[in-house]
């Protein structure tokens, strides 16, 4: 028995990302890696750093991107471990809603490492370093 | 050997099923489709051997059409028909990380909170709950997604325009 061809739940966007997405990772890849983030040029602060002051769950993520794309992952994780951590998380979430097909392997991720556990793991976790790193 | 079916409700993929088991998934004619023998999906209604189950049915409310009705997760259109088995809504929850680690965070916290509400009123069996919380999410996440953009952008292109790069 022959089994159906793949179905996607939003074929449109998953063309649009596969085409989009790469091009957008290469061109931050080279901003990142040429533009350095600790000179003040060329780089944003955090609009809420900016107004208040205090650091979000966010911020150190561009200095983190700078050591990232130069393969310096202990100096990245210094300077915002959540994000880098983040990173990897994000790209693969993306990866299984958008690009998967319908089916049991895309269910698997969405129930087990993107339910309800790691969704309350994440709000723990952002919501926590977030005070914490305001603290110290 | 008998046919086997397959059907989609734009979340989760069912089957196999007899053409039988199939009559008895509250399929409707626009869900999605599959046999041997078949390029692609389609529609329920543009099955030959599916044509006498739905001459006993009412016909499709007027604004569907089958040719644009598939598009994932658009609200309405999924509303109208119950699904069956019913699959768990999205919860948007790497949608959530993303805008609240990148975009604009304050708009971030409440898609979060509905986020964790769809799989929490999912697990108690509060179907309507969730897809509810489902929506709630989707709505905070598109706003904190369009806003960090906004803000994003307009930063950087008043960086670029203020700042001399090397």
């Amino acid at each position: 028995m022959s089994s159906p061809p793949p179905i996607y739940a939003n074929p449109r966007l998953r063309r649009i990302l596969l085409i989009a997405g790469p091009l957008l990772l290469i061109a931050g890849g080279l901003y990142f890696y040429f533009q350095d983030p600790y000179s003040d040029k060329g780089f944003l602060a955090c609009p809420i750093k900016f107004a208040t002051g205090y650091d979000c769950p966010g911020c150190g993520g561009q200095r983190a991107s700078h050591h990232l794309v130069h393969l310096r992952i202990g100096e990245a994780l210094r300077e915002n471990w959540l994000f880098v951590l983040g990173l990897p998380y994000i790209l693969l979430g993306l990866t299984v809603e958008y690009i998967l097909p319908i089916g049991s392997r895309r269910t698997w991720f969405r129930t087990y490492i993107f339910g309800r556990v790691a969704i309350f793991t994440a709000l723990f976790l952002i919501i926590g370093w977030w005070i914490l790193r305001n603290l110290i | 050997m008998e046919k086997q079916y397959f059907y989609t409700d734009g979340r989760e993929k069912y089957g196999p099923f007899s053409l039988e088991q199939l009559k008895g998934q509250g399929i409707d004619h626009n869900t999605l489709v599959w046999t041997e023998g078949m390029g692609d999906w389609a529609a329920a209604s543009s099955l030959a051997e599916l044509k006498e189950y739905f001459d006993e049915m009412p016909p499709p409310l007027p604004k569907d059409n089958p040719q644009t009705n598939y598009s994932g997760y658009s609200g309405q259109q999924q509303q109208q028909k119950p699904r069956s088995p019913h699959s768990k809504p999205p919860n948007y929850m790497v949608q959530c990380i993303l805008t609240l680690l990148f975009c604009c965070w304050p708009f971030a916290i409440p898609a979060l909170v509905a986020a964790s509400k769809v799989d929490s009123c999912w697990a108690a069996g509060d179907y309507t709950g969730a897809d509810k919380a489902s929506e709630d999410a989707r709505k905070w996440v598109t706003v904190s997604f369009v806003v960090g953009l906004i803000v994003n952008l307009l930063g950087f292109i008043l960086v670029l325009a203020t700042s001399d790069l090397r």
